[in-house]
């Protein structure tokens, strides 16, 4: 909200600079954005204010601050404008059907209206707080509005049939041509002003334009109502119309302040000769509310703050607010809130009202005191943490991405219209369709990063990412958000640099680092199984799965390259590797508990041992035949070499192997190596259609 | 015998001292020492030597042979090192050709921020936990004091699932989640993710990232707040740091405050990432609302406590001097390996 710096010092007095006033206000709780000017070079303050504070909507509110962190009078003398001749009741009737949604309506007629512009002083401040001036008797309502918070809405009298106005709730089917020119249909949740047929206004968000004020009208019907916040702020949201009417209206308004509204304006009227105020008003307010009283306790404010203040210190700062405040003999405050505070209810409420007076920074700076709390965690933060660590010791780079998608997540991997991952939770009201769901996997997110850096010519990137997913549940109200660790490579290794061998990274780079995860994250008994996906490679994808503890095995996510599709789509320029791991399963099988080993005693004994397999049995399938024939004296296997090429036969390759052969408690002799080798190499000759070289 | 000696010794001396390589003087060793060497042949002569005379001369030969093996052997090892030298130079490099880097694993500035803070509230005796996404409109709003058809649910723009579903605001329903499932004393931050439905802008994201910090027991005081929240300034932006205490209005809080600190760019004096005030403001504080113990069971008149949410983007923002929040999930690398 705007407020000209000159308008406050009708209402306090003070010389401090605007920017001074600015840093008071602030720091009393009336956030003040910036100090500019206007077209004369006047200065304005732009103010935020918070939804439980509409009394400083206004001119008046914002003075009452000012006076309150200064502790100076406000000035402000109430007027009085009883009007003459002909009465207002004699003139207009008033009824409320609806006291629940309007408990107040104040009617006036102003007669020998002379319609025309209103004074240059008036348009000044009204351009200044952004309000375009209209016509005198517009300028008055609104100037009004802006002074002292109350909105008022000017009738052309002689066009309210029946001179009546009933407010009530809007029939099925009516409909009203707004200021503004739009139709707008109504129903039985908006609360309107009408005459004896029709609405003639929205009550509390904006008038009809049947009844507006033209140039023409000589007798203008003046109102100065209150109405339920939550019915006005319905309305507005229902209708999309925010007026400066609504905004004020639908934070909750004193019912008092329409009485002040009314007599401010009509005292314009007749100083600024607009028109002849007729006497008196038509005031319907059938459940006048009873003034609030509230028993505050100073020991419970001084502990609650952490400050030591006496009970007459309190009284005084509420005072300084116009909130009155008195100390009784057992040392309680008696406090009486004002009407225009209808944000005070509590005791917490007074309690920062005299904390923010008496100033938050004078307040200490202590610790908590007290037991520490029991432990606790969250569930997964653990297997997070250790995840994240892992993969940036493994070298990668860690990522964030958005967890809102579109559409476009499925095409970009591929997905097929029957894709299950394509059950996603959507979002009702989404900014654009690129972000209205949230993600069910992150590999379009993980693919979305590598193709833009692609894009920008980062050709190398091995990037990974711990975030949720949101897999919606049958039945349920909230989707599972499951944790996922994802990542994706491509480009050179090493990346670039000189006198070393450059060369794709593959999809076995990748798979060593799934392997090199779950062996540091404890998970064991973990192996890969070919499957295929939509979104990658036909021949080289993985699924992941562990036969750690009780139970079938576990599938713990997959790996594989992309397909070319989707490759030739993200315009790789080379092959990309992706994979997912689901944190939860991991986290219930991961034991990362281990015994130290000590370094073995007995020199080992090195075995090397190179078949010729045919490629369709697995290499699974002969290290498993290796170990099971090697038994307990094979400390470890590792394949050297692959080799497919002219000395071997179509359609088999040639594996070589070193086996590390030690015993526990003695040194292996060359004859019992040997029998390991031979025993080796009759399984696989014999399981694994092997051919050793000897 | 004497002649012969210094001649033979003379002329050796010259010989060692012209060899250039192990092999020469082995060539030396050979000929002057040999079996059949000069000096050897010197020894043979001894036995027609005078008793008396072939005393002495043996003495001379015997230092000749002595004295010659030294010679041979120093040089040798002059050689020797010699020839390291020459073998080390040839092996000499450009030094300041680049080095190979091992990959290096790069945590996400927003990870690394969220470690930061979690760090200093442990130290302070609080805890991590975290909570839905998704989240009721129950936690989100209405436990929190903002009832349905109020103002205050204009301040946060929501996405909603369904009437009842939304994704969350803020990481403040995992206060509420928090006290529903333990009494008091209750000591936690909340590291997460929420979302608005803002426009996006260089400062705003629909996704973006909090921290919640809640401490609920008896006797927690406004004034702990203020120290707690001043220690955590000193820790993450640096010992000079300050705090200020702004009233605000949340409805969640009561008293509630906005709170500044001095600014990371001026220290404080004004410049234009602070507007010239020296201060920024980095978070929402306040006093948990009475009517939000209540809600979750707790009675205010016993029990007191206070909350906390900063907004973690713009923390690294102003730590790492990063202009646009979108920048963040952007991932481009090489913003990412910058910082
Ligand atoms: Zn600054």
């Amino acid at each position: 909200m705007r407020v000209p710096y000159s308008w406050l010092k009708e209402y306090v007095e003070f010389d401090e600079s605007p920017g001074e006033i600015a840093n008071i206000l602030t720091m009393t709780g009336t956030k003040v954005e910036s100090v500019e000017s206007d077209d004369g070079g006047e200065a304005v303050l732009d103010l935020e204010i918070t939804p439980n504070r509409p009394d400083c909507l206004s001119v008046i509110g914002i003075a009452r601050e000012i006076a309150a962190a200064l502790g100076r009078p406000l000035k402000f003398v109430p007027v009085a404008a009883e009007g003459k001749g002909a009465a207002t009741r004699e003139l207009v009737s008033v009824e409320i059907q609806d006291p629940e949604l309007a408990p107040r309506y104040i009617a006036r007629v102003i007669r020998n209206v002379k319609v025309g512009p209103s004074p240059l002083w008036m348009q000044k401040r009204l351009k200044a707080c952004g309000i375009r001036p209209i016509c005198n008797v517009v300028d008055i309502t609104n100037y009004v509005m802006l002074e002292c918070g109350q909105p008022l809405h000017a009738f052309d009298y002689d066009k309210i049939r029946g001179h009546k106005i009933i407010v009530r709730r809007a029939k099925p089917g009516e409909q009203i041509v707004t200021l503004d020119g739009e139709t707008r249909a109504l129903d039985r949740d908006i609360l309107v002003i009408a005459d004896e047929d029709t609405p003639v206004a929205i009550a509390g968000v904006m008038g009809g334009l049947d009844t507006e004020v033209t140039w023409d009208t000589s007798t203008v019907l003046l109102e100065s109502a209150n109405f339920s916040g939550s019915s006005i702020w319905r309305t507005s949201k229902r209708l999309k119309l925010r007026t400066e009417a609504s905004l004020r209206f639908d934070k909750g308004l004193d019912p008092e302040l329409a009485v002040l509204g009314q007599s401010m304006a009509c005292e314009l009227f007749s100083r600024l000769g607009v028109g002849e105020v007729a006497s008196g008003w038509v005031d319907v307010y059938p459940r006048p509310e009873a003034p609030r009283m509230f028993v505050l306790d100073p020991g419970r404010v001084n502990r609650l703050l952490g400050v030591q203040l006496t009970p007459g210190d309190m009284a005084a700062l509420l005072e300084r607010l116009q909130i009155p405040a008195k100390v009784g003999r057992d040392g309680t405050i008696a406090v009486e809130v004002p009407g225009f505070r209808r944000d005070l209810s509590i005791e917490a409420d007074f309690v920062e009202e005299i904390a923010r007076l008496y100033g938050y920074e004078r307040v200490a700076a202590t610790t908590l005191e007290g037991p520490l709390p029991e432990r606790i965690e969250a569930p997964f933060a653990p297997i997070e943490t250790s995840s994240r660590e892992i993969m940036l010791r493994l070298g990668l780079d860690e990522v964030v991405t958005s967890s809102l998608v579109g559409p476009w997540a499925f095409d970009l991997i591929n997905l097929p219209a029957e894709s299950p991952l394509k059950c996603a939770v959507k979002i009702a009201n989404p900014l654009a369709e690129d972000e209205s769901m949230l993600r069910t996997t992150l590999i379009p997110s993980i693919v979305a990063v590598l193709r833009r850096n692609s894009d920008r010519d980062v050709p190398n990137v091995r990037c990974f990412e711990i975030g949720r997913v949101y897999i919606p549940v049958e039945g349920g109200r909230q989707p599972e958000e499951r944790r996922i660790l994802a990542g994706g490579l491509m480009g050179n290794l090493p990346e670039a640099t000189w006198g070393v061998e450059r060369r794709k990274i593959d999809f076995f780079d990748a798979k060593g680092i799934i392997e090199a995860y779950l062996d540091e994250v404890g998970v064991e008994d973990y192996y890969f199984e070919r499957f295929t996906h939509p979104s990658l490679h036909p021949g080289r994808a993985a699924l992941i799965w562990s036969r750690h503890g009780e139970g079938p095995p576990r599938e713990l996510g997959f790996l594989g390259e992309l397909s070319p599709e989707v490759s030739k789509n993200c315009g790789f320029p080379s092959r990309v590797y992706v994979f997912e791991l689901d944190l939860g399963t991991i986290a219930s099988l991961a034991s990362p508990r281990k015994v130290a080993l000590e370094p073995p005693r007995f020199p080992a004994v090195a075995r090397d041992i190179a078949m010729v397999v045919p490629l369709d049995v697995s290499y699974r399938h002969v290290e498993d035949a290796i170990r099971d024939a090697a038994g307990e004296l094979l400390e470890d296997v590792t394949l050297f070499d692959e080799y497919t090429g002219p000395q071997v036969p179509e359609g088999h390759h040639s594996l070589a192997f070193r086996m590390v052969l030690r015993a526990r408690e003695k040194t292996l002799t060359d004859e019992e190596a040997n029998r390991v080798w031979e025993a080796v190499a009759e399984r696989v000759t014999r399981d694994c259609k092997a051919t050793v070289r000897r | 015998m004497r002649q012969q000696v210094a001649a033979i010794q003379d002329a050796m001396a010259r010989e060692v001292k012209a060899a250039g390589t192990t092999v020469q003087l082995d060539e030396l060793r050979r000929k002057y020492l040999g079996r059949k060497g000069m000096v050897a042949r010197l020894f043979d002569e001894l036995s027609r030597l005078e008793p008396d005379e072939r005393r002495e001369s043996g003495r001379l030969l015997n230092e000749l042979k002595a004295r010659c093996e030294e010679m041979i052997s120093r040089r040798r090892a002059e050689i020797e090192r010699e020839e390291t030298r020459q073998a080390l130079s040839r092996e000499t490099i450009d030094v300041t050709m680049p080095g190979r880097r091992p990959p290096l694993g790069r945590k996400h500035p927003i990870s690394r921020v969220f470690d930061e803070l979690k760090e200093i509230f442990l130290r302070m005796g609080f805890e991590a936990v975290d909570g839905p996404e998704v989240e009721l409109d129950y936690y989100n709003f209405e436990a929190l004091n903002i009832p349905h058809n109020h103002p205050a649910r204009d301040i946060q723009d929501t996405f909603y699932v369904t009437d009842e579903v939304l994704l969350r605001t803020h990481t403040s329903p995992v206060q509420i989640r928090t006290m529903e499932g333990r009494r008091p004393p209750i000591r936690v931050i909340v590291p997460g993710r929420a979302y608005r439905s803002d426009a996006t802008d260089a400062s705003h994201s629909p996704v973006f990232h909090q921290l919640e910090g809640l401490a609920v027991d008896r006797g927690v005081r406004f004034s702990d707040l203020r120290g707690t929240l001043a220690l955590w300034a000193k820790e993450f932006f640096g010992p000079d740091t300050k705090v200020r205490f702004r009233p605000h209005y949340f409805p969640f809080t009561e008293p509630s405050a906005e709170v500044d600190v001095t600014c990371v760019m001026c220290g404080g004096h004004g410049c234009r990432l602070c507007k010239m005030t020296g201060w920024l403001e980095v978070m929402g504080a306040g006093m948990v609302h009475p009517r939000v113990l209540e809600n979750v069971g707790y009675d205010p008149r016993e029990l007191s406590g206070f909350a906390f949410g900063m907004g973690v983007d713009r923390l690294v923002m102003l730590k790492y001097g990063v202009s646009d929040i979108r920048l963040l999930l952007e991932n481009d690398m090489r913003f990412l390996k910058s910082i």
